[in-house]
């Protein structure tokens, strides 16, 4: 489930990593791995057409740089792709508070006769 | 892209010859695998590679084997059929792009159409002029004509007093109007289509697929006209040049259309459908 859930929201993964600035692909893998404590357990391979995907989208831009004797790709965040990262943030925040609201442990009611109705 | 090891390149984290790195040998099969144009797929294959060479580095870095380091670095990858499947979903055309781009190529196509046709309305309108109604209609003294149409041309046309003649004429108007009026809508289609190139969600086709749709039903409309006109000027009857008006204008763009899509084939990077 864990997975499903970071498959589910990988654009808006991607995006965050690249806020705090350009990286490669391997760069940005890295990050999300270890600022999810390992719950992003994708396949690593599948991270670089989701990047193709919002480079296409114009929610990213590239260019390939020599680093460390490797050629690379350096993904950046568009100004779209920063509006699209704002929305997309705020979509997610208000989805985790609603399923906070569902979550989180009401006030049982205590049906003891005599007192029902009343508050715990 | 860095060079696969096995391949004379120097560094240290290449593997040995090809065969015996797991790296190589992924990166062999994604090659193969990969969808796309040559130059999506260096690019895809250069990033893999880099990131493989990476994490192999990072796996030695933690004191791990080389080979063993490169093993678990092509295994948290994923597999090539994994990523070979994202890559090519990646580039699949989105519905709406496609219905988009459908709805563009359909207008300006069909707005030259309309324009050929409507060129057509004035080359008939100059054969009606110099020539006579006869050679635009496909109508003779031995045509049934029912009576009710013709109490309706002849009062259309007072001045005339045979039901042929008032027919005639009814018939050539109206081939010419039609005409005319097919290329003011033509004019129209390809003014929207001009308007909606301005956006950038709204695309044509892929050129090749416009030219062959191009070929394929200008050629066919021009040669079915022009049969049409050639059989009824063999057979001696009327309405030859209401057919043969509109066959120089749709061979004509089937030849434009075809020469571009003969160009377009020609360019293609060999291997590849265009």
């Amino acid at each position: 489930m864990q997975t499903d859930l970071a498959k589910g929201h990988l654009d808006l993964l991607l995006l965050g990593v690249l806020r705090d600035g350009p990286r490669h692909g391997y760069a940005v893998i890295s990050d999300l791995r270890d600022r999810t404590d390992g719950i992003f357990d994708l396949p690593e391979g599948t991270v670089y057409p989701a990047l193709h995907r919002l480079q296409d989208d114009g929610l990213l831009v590239s260019d390939w740089e020599d680093m460390g004797g490797r050629r690379r790709r350096v993904y950046q965040l568009t100004a779209d792709g920063q509006v699209a990262l704002a929305r997309e943030q705020h979509r997610w925040h208000n989805f985790t508070a609603a399923v906070d609201g569902v979550l989180r442990a009401r006030p049982t009611l205590d049906t003891t006769p005599g007192i029902a109705g009343s508050p715990a | 892209m860095t060079a696969p090891s096995g391949s004379g390149a120097a560094g240290p984290s290449r593997g040995g010859a090809a065969g015996d790195s797991p790296v190589d040998d992924y990166l062999d099969r994604l090659l193969v695998a990969a969808p796309g144009p040559p130059r999506q797929v260096r690019a895809l294959l250069a990033e893999a590679e880099a990131h493989l060479r990476d994490a192999t580095d990072d796996g030695v870095g933690r004191g791990l084997e080389r080979s063993e380091a490169e093993r678990q670095a092509v295994a948290r990858f994923g597999t090539v059929r994994i990523v070979a499947d994202a890559e090519a979903r990646r580039q699949e055309l989105p519905f709406g792009t496609l219905v988009r781009q459908i709805i563009t190529s359909a207008l300006l196509l069909g707005g030259i159409a309309g324009v050929a046709v409507g060129a057509s309305g004035v080359v008939v309108a100059a054969m009606e002029l110099v020539g006579s109604k006869t050679f635009i209609v496909n109508i003779s003294s031995h045509t049934y004509l029912a009576r009710s149409d013709c109490a309706r041309w002849l009062a259309g046309y007072p001045g005339v007093h045979s039901c042929y003649q008032a027919a005639l004429n009814d018939w050539a108007s109206d081939t010419i109007m039609f005409r005319l009026f097919a290329g003011v809508l033509g004019v129209m289609a390809l003014a929207a289509y001009l308007l909606l190139r301005r956006r950038r969600r709204f695309g044509d086709l892929p050129a090749s697929v416009v030219d062959t749709i191009a070929v394929t039903v200008y050629g066919l409309a021009g040669l079915w006209s022009l049969g049409l006109g050639v059989d009824l000027l063999i057979q001696q009857e009327n309405g030859a040049g209401g057919r043969l008006a509109v066959a120089p204008f749709a061979l004509a763009l089937a030849l434009y259309y075809g020469l571009r899509l003969m160009a377009d084939v020609r360019r293609a990077p060999v291997g590849t459908a265009v």
